[in-house]
């Protein structure tokens, strides 16, 4: 292993880009890396070459993050080799990493918002470009941003730009702080089409001047317009590795990673009863920035069957969950609970029998601050009618905190210990436990074992079939075709907002559906 | 630099140690007033007498001490109760004016049988708060505005109401100060024999009580904390957050009334026009000093209460400006929140290692 001797003088001496178009630039073989008992990788392979565009594609979860992160320096690997070009490069911080010519573009910005486009430029790469003065950055800066032919004010405050020009502030950051290796994170989940075809065309171009740029996408849109060679990840390993891209139809690369004609597993009883307990009919949302508009959404949810709603994340998903418990007021349509018009409140609709399950345990889940039997106690105290009115004593909501400890098998804590310290099979365990007590008609949930090992994750389903089984209408919300396949009765895609016709699990075929995920109808 | 600092983010934090941490933000502060007083030309053996003998340890001293906490706890209480569920309450004058101003018109309008005056005064200043402050919180749940704004101006409202009462229908026609008549003696916490300090204690004890138990063992207590931690999940599992935001408005409202009615019917025994100046500040470093905990309020305020003593007994000695007792209450805010790095982060010192073992392909770009 080489030692990082290199110092600045050093090198800004060498040209930016390498000479050695279609080299290697990244080989990563067989890295492994595992997050306690959950397994992010297990042997996942890619190479990507100077001058291409490599497009790294995988559903949520199938660990084209972890590996990126891994190369960037985020993070180490347990296990497998990683080279850059050609000499032995595991980063132990991201500042190494960066120091060898890796940037990384983050789905989500790393900006400082109250400081100016400049300001957050000097912040990142003065030191490393060895700009001493506001004028020597200014020039720079604006000699690049015109290069890629960027129109960005260098003096605004950057909370102040769009989404857009914010990505394009941090590619200039990237590329001003000497990057060579570019990985962008779904550069275009972010923007608008018209936007996206020009970001594509940028990677393109950065690529056409001999860096690699790696583009990690779920879009096959991305893939065909742009990459040279994909990469296809599925569960932690690489599917298909650095193929050409134009050698591949969309529906082999949707095959690859949604999986092979693997056996469905079936739930047991596939029957419901003909009873609607929730409609929503021709519901639509504002469109805002960040979220995704749901657009004209109609589902017939029945007593006793779990409906699946599958697609990849970014589709509306959060969207359509809190729209449904009464986060999130529709700007037309209708929800309709047991046959009437539901209440506006979220509480109403608790109160009527709904429950839920988010897919970000803390964020809407569980309030890490509280006890267990805080967490617990919470909902019982706050309806129409209280278990207690006034005096709340730590020993009745330990009391009743025990039972569904126990039940749940919820490890790792006692009815004392603060949420937060769970761990996230844990927690998802607490969060059942708290939304299945008492009666309830209408479950909600929204990847429900995503990060959870193999045996959390059966503990969690069982307890979604038995609910069923006893006649509750089950939502399951689920970026993972095989989760949604194993449990449902009916499957129904949401793509884009849209809320594809729900079919009946006998009659669907996994290649339509890789293609509605991906494609959208 | 052979070594290097590293703090790691603390999980749990035992309880003795965020004791430990508050008690040695306070030590420090201390010593740093002291040498500040130093700086300042008061001999090093005179601190003891200043800190420990004129504040606490005569009667004179304690009496100043004790009667100056009263109003301050009520304050301080009032934004801490806001605190706690992350409503800023910057309004704590404005809410003690209108507090003071209810009682006395109770008083002036000669409003129930004489016997029942008191009471009643005490039941319109924690209205007169409680409207002040619930505006705010309405404002905030209907309109979304930000309640550092809307309190912040509303104690001038409140401020030149009174100074309009008391310049107009309330000016005291005997001899035209700008104070109302002295109350009847009906109307007057009775006070401790000969001492300054009056019945108004018990007042600031019982809501120090009634909000220990409130934060502590009740259902509002423990929603509320839900509610400061997340208020959309909070909402989602159908927690009354508009409710709630208002209910402790209207408290912490009704408990700055409560000052005002203890000012004006323990100390002033009339309403003047400075009752409820200066208590902004003071409010917000206690709630703050005291983790918005109701017995560590009560704590924090009779600690500020002995620092003014402090701070009178050094001016009429020393001539130090009036100033001095509020940098000296900065030096004990700034140091305890710097103390709270220890409460949240694990500190230590590592040895440097030689060199980050990071592999940089250098000998390779340039073959």
């Amino acid at each position: 292993m080489t030692l990082a001797t290199t110092d600045r003088a050093d090198k800004e001496a060498e040209p930016v880009l390498p000479a050695s178009r279609g080299a290697v630039a990244v080989r990563m073989q067989a890295v492994r890396k595992a997050f306690g008992d959950r397994i992010a990788l297990d042997g996942a392979d890619l190479s990507v070459a100077w001058g291409e565009v490599h497009a790294l594609l995988g559903e949520n979860g199938a660990g084209k993050s972890s590996l990126m992160n891994i190369l960037a320096g985020f993070y180490g690997a347990d296990d497998g080799l990683i080279e850059v070009d050609g000499a032995p490069a595991a980063f132990a911080e991201p500042k190494a990493a960066s120091a060898a010519g890796i940037g990384m573009i983050h789905q989500h910005f790393k900006l400082v918002g109250p400081l100016t486009v400049l300001e957050n430029l000097r912040l990142a790469c003065g030191r490393k470009a060895g700009w001493t003065s506001n004028e020597a950055a200014l020039s720079a800066s604006q000699a690049m941003a015109q290069d890629l032919g960027f129109v960005i004010p260098m003096d605004v405050r950057v909370d102040q730009l769009s989404v857009s020009e914010q990505q394009k502030v941090e590619i200039l950051k990237v590329l001003l702080g000497g990057a060579r290796i570019l990985i962008m994170d779904e550069p275009t989940a972010v923007l608008a089409e018209s936007e996206a075809a020009g970001m594509l065309e940028l990677a393109r171009r950065l690529a056409d001047d001999g860096r690699a740029v790696i583009l990690i996408t779920h879009k096959l849109r991305d893939v065909s317009a742009t990459a040279d060679r994909v990469t296809v990840m599925r569960a932690g390993k690489t599917v298909i590795d650095g193929a050409p891209a134009r050698g591949l139809s969309a529906a082999e690369l949707a095959r690859a990673m949604v999986g092979g004609e693997t056996a469905v597993v079936r739930r047991g009883n596939a029957s419901f009863s003909a009873q609607v307990v929730l409609e929503l009919k021709g519901v639509g949302t504002p469109a805002a920035e960040h979220d995704v508009p749901l657009r004209d959404l109609n589902l017939r949810l029945h007593k006793g069957e779990i409906l699946g709603v599958a697609g990849l994340g970014g589709n509306g998903q959060s969207e359509l969950l809190e729209t449904i418990i009464g986060l999130r007021a529709p700007t037309h349509g209708d929800i309709i609970m047991h046959g009437e018009t539901a209440p506006v409140q979220p509480a109403d609709r608790r109160e009527a029998g709904l429950r839920f399950v988010p897919a970000d345990r803390f964020h809407l889940g569980l309030f890490g601050s509280l006890s267990l039997a805080e967490n617990l106690a919470v909902p019982a105290l706050s309806g129409r009618r209280p278990e207690k009115r006034y005096w709340v004593t730590k020993g009745w909501m330990r009391g009743r905190a025990e039972g569904s400890i126990r039940d749940y098998e919820i490890a790792g804590g006692v009815a004392d210990t603060q949420a937060r310290l769970l761990s996230g099979g844990n927690a998802q365990k607490l969060i059942l436990a708290r939304e299945f007590e008492g009666d309830f008609s209408i479950l909600i949930v929204h990847s429900p074992v995503r990060g959870l090992d193999v045996r959390a994750a059966a503990a969690v389903q069982n307890r979604l079939l038995a609910a069923a089984a006893r006649g509750v209408g089950v939502l399951m919300i689920s970026e993972d075709l095989d989760e949604v396949l194993a449990l449902s009765s009916r499957v129904a895609v949401l793509s884009h907002g849209r809320l594809s016709d729900a079919m009946p699990i006998e009659q669907t075929d996994r290649a339509e559906l890789g293609r509605l995920i991906l494609e959208g109808h | 630099m052979p070594y290097r600092l590293v703090l790691s983010p603390r999980l749990a934090v035992p309880r003795w140690l965020t004791a430990a941490t508050l008690i040695g933000g306070i030590v420090f502060g201390l010593f740093c007033c002291a040498i500040f007083l130093i700086a300042f030309g008061v001999p090093a053996s005179d601190l003891g007498n200043e800190f420990v003998l004129y504040v606490f340890g005569n009667s004179a001293g304690l009496d100043q001490t004790l009667t100056r906490a009263i109003s301050l706890t009520l304050v301080s209480m009032s934004v801490a109760l806001c605190l706690r569920i992350r409503f800023w309450n910057i309004g704590v004058e404005g809410q003690l004016w209108m507090g003071a101003l209810a009682a006395t018109a109770v008083s002036i309008y000669q409003i129930g049988p004489w016997f029942l005056r008191m009471p009643l005064m005490i039941v319109a200043a924690m209205v007169g708060g409680a409207l002040w402050c619930g505006l705010a919180a309405v404002a905030k749940v209907r309109l979304r505005a930000d309640e550092v704004i809307t309190t912040l101006l509303l104690n001038y409202v409140a401020y030149l109401l009174a100074q309009d009462l008391l310049y107009g229908h309330w000016r005291n026609q005997a001899d035209q100060f700008p104070t109302t008549p002295i109350f009847p003696k009906f109307e007057q916490l009775p006070n401790f024999g000969g001492w300054h300090l009056h019945y108004g204690v018990f007042i600031a004890l019982v809501v120090v009580v009634f909000c220990w138990w409130l934060c502590r063992y009740s259902r509002f207590g423990l929603l509320s904390k839900a509610v400061a931690e997340n208020r959309t999940a909070s909402r989602a599992l159908g927690i009354p957050v508009a409710r709630i935001t208002l209910t402790t408005a209207c408290l912490a409202g009704a408990v700055s009334g409560l000052a005002g009615f203890s000012i004006i019917s323990g100390e002033e025994h009339k309403l003047t026009q400075f009752v409820g100046n200066d208590f902004i500040f003071p409010s917000i470093a206690i709630a703050y000093l005291g983790r918005a905990n109701p017995i560590g309020v009560l704590i924090a305020a009779l600690a500020v209460a002995g620092l003014y003593t402090a701070g009178d007994s050094l001016k009429a000695f020393y001539q130090l400006p009036d100033t001095v007792v509020v940098t000296m209450e900065a030096f004990l805010l700034m140091t305890v929140a710097a103390f709270d790095v220890f409460v949240r982060y694990r500190i230590s010192i590592l040895r440097q290692r030689p060199k980050a073992p990071v592999a940089v392909p250098v000998e390779g770009q340039k073959a």
